[in-house]
Order: C-alpha cells, then sequence, then structure tokens
C-alpha cells in the first residue's frame, strides 16, 4: 500500500488545483443562491426541522433502492452476458423496459401497497437500475478476453470467480453507473413522493405552495442542492479516486 | 520417450463464426517432449494461438487426440493478463490463493518469485505502475508459482521491445534450465525460435495442418551470431513460407 499511496497522491496532487479549483466554484455558486433566497424570503419561513427530517427520509429510500437496484443490475447484466441466447432475448427487453415511465406505476403501487415508503423505493429501483446495467454490459462486452482466461486457468470457479474475478473486474462501471443512477434518483424522489405524499423532501417542496412562497421554495430546493453536493463530495468522489485501481492503464 | 511426453494426433478444430462454420485447424499432430522447449510457429490466423488454448483446457478441439493432457498448467500471455486490481505479489499469488493454499505458504512462494524474478521492491506496485518487462516477469511469476506440469507461452515478448524481451528469453532458459519444465511456446519469429527451441512445430495458413516438426540441430549455449544459428533460421523460415 505504501508505494501505491505515493504514487496515488502525486498523480492526485497533479490534477489537485484544477479540481479544487471546480470543485470551491460549485460550492460558491450553490451558496450564493442559498444566500440570495434567503434574504429575499424570511429564513424562518422555511421549516428547517421539517426540512431536514424530509431530507433524511428521502435519503434512507435512495440507500435502500440503491442497495437493491446494485444486485439486480448486476445479476441482469451477468445474465444478459451470459450467452447469446440470453442476449439475444433479453437485451431487447432491457430496452423497452428501460424507456418506460416509472412515475407511470405510482397510482398502481399506491393502490397495491398504500401510502408507504414501499411504493417510492420501487420507483426508485426501476430508476436506479437501467444506469447500471447499461454501464456493467459495456464493461463486460469490452473485457479483456486473456483477463477471463487467466482466471479461469488459475482456478477461479464459481463463487471464487465472482468474488475474485467478475466483480473486482466490474467495479469501475458499477461506480460510474451509481453515480448516473443516484443522479436520476434524485430527480424522481420529488416526483414520487409528491405523488404518494409520504413523508420527504419531495413532499416538503410539494407542501410549500402559493404565490408568495416562491423564495422559500427557491430556498429549499438550494438547500436541497447542497445537501446532494456534500453527498457527492464525501461518498462519491472518494470512491471514484479508489476505483481508479480497478482500471486497466 | 518419456512417459509425460505429449502426443498430438490429428486435432481439428472448427468455430461457427456468425452460424458458418470456419475450420481453424484441420489437421495438426505433433510430439512435445517432456522437459522440452517446443515452439509452435505459423504466420498469424494459422490457428497456433488456438491451438493452445486447447492444450490449456480453455477450448475443446473437435476431433483428435492429446495423451497426457497437462493438469498443472502455467499460462504466459502475450499483453500479460495481470489483473490490474492486484498488487504484483497479489497477481504471482492469485492461483495459489485460488487452490485455498495456506496464506504463509502462498507468502513464502511468492517471495521466491519475486526475488528470483528481479522484482523486489515492487511487491505492493500495480501492474499498471510497471514497464512492459516487468509486468511480463509478473506474468511468468504468477505461472511459476503454482508449479505447473507444463508453461505455456502464447508469444510472450512480443509486446515487448527488442532489448527487453532478449533479457527475458535469456530469463526464460535460465528458468528452464533450473525447473527443467516442460514448455511449449507460440511465437511468429524465426530467430526466437531457434534461439530457444528443442524442436519447432510449423503449422500451415488457416486452416491448419503441421507442415513439418523439426529438431533444432543447435547446442547450448546458443551464439545468435553463428553461422549454424542462421542456416537453422533461414531453415525455419523456408517453412514458413511454404
Amino acid at each position: 500500500m505504501r508505494y501505491n499511496y505515493h504514487f496515488h497522491s502525486k498523480l492526485m496532487r497533479a490534477n489537485a488545483p484544477r479540481h479544487m479549483m471546480h470543485r470551491l466554484i460549485s460550492l460558491l455558486a450553490i451558496l450564493t443562491l442559498i444566500a440570495v433566497f434567503a434574504s429575499l424570503s424570511q429564513l424562518h419561513s422555511i421549516n428547517y426541522g421539517q426540512f431536514y427530517r424530509g431530507f433524511a427520509a428521502s435519503f434512507s429510500r435512495v440507500v435502500i433502492s440503491y442497495l437493491i437496484a446494485a444486485v439486480v443490475a448486476i445479476a441482469l447484466a451477468l445474465l444478459a452476458t451470459r450467452n447469446r441466447y440470453f442476449e439475444n432475448t433479453l437485451l431487447p427487453l432491457l430496452d423497452v423496459l428501460q424507456s418506460f415511465p416509472s412515475l407511470a406505476l405510482i397510482p398502481l403501487l399506491v393502490s397495491i401497497f398504500g401510502r408507504n415508503s414501499i411504493a417510492v423505493i420501487i420507483i426508485l429501483i426501476t430508476v436506479m437500475v437501467w444506469p447500471m446495467v447499461f454501464s456493467l454490459i459495456g464493461a463486460i462486452k469490452t473485457e479483456r478476453a486473456d483477463l477471463a482466461e487467466a482466471a479461469t486457468i488459475y482456478g477461479a470457479h464459481g463463487w471464487r470467480r465472482l468474488r475474485h474475478f467478475i466483480l473486482p473486474a466490474l467495479i469501475p462501471a458499477l461506480l460510474t453507473g451509481s453515480i448516473v443512477a443516484w443522479g436520476q434518483a434524485w430527480d424522481s424522489l420529488v416526483g414520487a413522493e409528491i405523488i404518494s405524499t409520504v413523508r420527504g423532501v419531495g413532499t416538503y417542496l410539494g407542501s410549500v405552495s402559493g404565490k408568495h412562497q416562491v423564495p422559500t421554495l427557491l430556498l429549499a430546493i438550494s438547500l436541497y442542492l447542497l445537501l446532494i453536493f456534500t453527498i457527492n463530495e464525501i461518498i462519491w468522489l472518494p470512491l471514484l479516486r479508489f476505483s481508479t485501481r480497478y482500471q486497466n492503464e | 520417450m518419456n512417459k509425460n511426453t505429449i502426443v498430438v494426433e490429428h486435432v481439428k478444430k472448427t468455430f461457427n463464426i456468425a452460424t458458418t462454420p470456419v475450420v481453424a485447424i484441420e489437421d495438426v499432430s505433433f510430439t512435445a517432449e517432456a522437459g522440452h522447449i517446443t515452439c509452435l510457429m505459423g504466420s498469424s490466423g494459422s490457428g497456433k494461438s488456438t491451438f493452445l488454448r486447447i492444450l490449456a483446457g480453455l477450448d475443446h478441439a473437435d476431433h483428435g487426440s492429446i495423451i497426457n493432457v497437462p493438469t498443472k498448467i502455467g499460462f504466459v500471455f502475450q499483453n500479460f493478463g495481470l489483473f490490474p486490481w492486484l498488487t504484483v505479489e497479489q497477481n504471482i499469488g492469485f492461483g495459489l490463493r485460488m487452490q485455498n493454499v495456506p496464506a504463509a505458504t502462498i507468502a513464502k512462494t511468492v517471495r521466491s518469485q519475486i526475488k528470483s524474478l528481479g522484482l523486489t521492491g515492487f511487491e505492493k506496485t500495480l501492474p499498471k505502475e510497471l514497464s512492459g518487462g516487468m509486468r511480463q516477469r509478473v506474468g511468468i511469476g504468477r505461472a511459476l508459482a503454482i508449479d505447473p506440469d507444463i508453461l505455456l507461452l502464447d508469444e510472450p515478448f512480443s509486446a515487448l521491445d527488442e532489448i527487453t524481451a532478449a533479457e527475458l528469453r535469456d530469463e526464460l532458459l535460465l528458468i528452464w534450465q533450473r525447473t527443467g519444465k516442460t514448455i511449449i511456446m507460440v511465437t511468429h519469429l524465426a530467430e526466437e525460435a531457434a534461439y530457444l527451441s528443442d524442436s519447432i512445430v510449423v503449422f500451415s495458413k488457416r486452416p491448419a495442418h503441421t507442415v513439418v516438426e523439426m529438431r533444432n540441430p543447435l547446442s547450448r549455449p546458443r551464439d545468435q551470431r553463428s553461422r549454424h544459428f542462421f542456416d537453422v533460421v533461414d531453415k525455419i523460415t523456408a517453412h514458413l513460407s511454404e
């Protein structure tokens, strides 16, 4: 690890100023938005307790949905690329399913499960699974043949193959797919919560309505943006940096 | 004839490319003696890599037989085939790890491979941080770590610059002299085959037949600038263009 870290830190240092600049500007832009909207609305016009509790509930839904979607995506991608038969039957099916408008399912899910988190979680899974599935399929199809041959020759079979070869080889694709999935989840979440009326950041935004509330709404949206930005900074960027280890060249 | 000598008889292999059968190997027969270096030669696309994969158990022949199919195989790849997420020592220990060998034993074997291949100081390095020559040393180390019955090499030096390739050829000879392993190596370079091999098998263009199976008459160590050496190279080249 010592040598790695050394090499890695050198690599990061070379890019550090540009990255820092980029992120600083993003952060400043969001903070400016918040400042502007906060001055336009009365600061206490937003119910912070309700907002943050809502966000926490929404965040936990995204996490649960993501974990399920990731397992489903890995299984689907491995199945769809298993042989030509599966590829010919499953891929067109996945293509159709991918373009299905998820939010259209909400009334159906609410009728089945009632007005609770389950409906939202199912919607989020159907949104999050596709970017990961297609990113993984792309990676599997362009995989280097010699690595798979080396895994076979040196005895990686069954579960051992999954753990020591297949999953590590898919980590970069899984990560880029995950980042897109989370982005789309933050988007669909608001709609899904408003329609199903379970408590969350979306329902909070939905509850604050009326013409005089516009600055408050803009402030709440900016705060939402800040939280998403923070999550990207503390979860996804470090993971992305870590995943370069798993890439060829 | 040694009891571990590999005898290949009338091997045939057909691929289905978009439902059209394409014969890659029509009829290949030869003998690879135990403890010898056999070089498989032929123009590109002549099925020599395909044949090596059949021998390694990665693919199946449609017809023919192979007597004494090796079971424990060390395979060295043209483009190294190293796992990018594993360090040098983890790559070398991969085969043993898959066999559930105790960690202490793996560490010991890996250490001795690293030492003998001149990889000391690079134990924790990732393949992408190494030069081509160093990567192939790791590839050879990974193959030797499992103490294979046979070492199969698929154009192992063709992705390297000539100076590094020459270095690794001598390294391979040292390993062979030290371990006495049976080696089968695919190459398209007549000079490489003349320098390394005990015998040479030449495949024809696709669909492959064995054109010739010839003994290398040169004694070791070999002088690559001697008259005899050039004669052997010329003879191989003549067979290659048949």
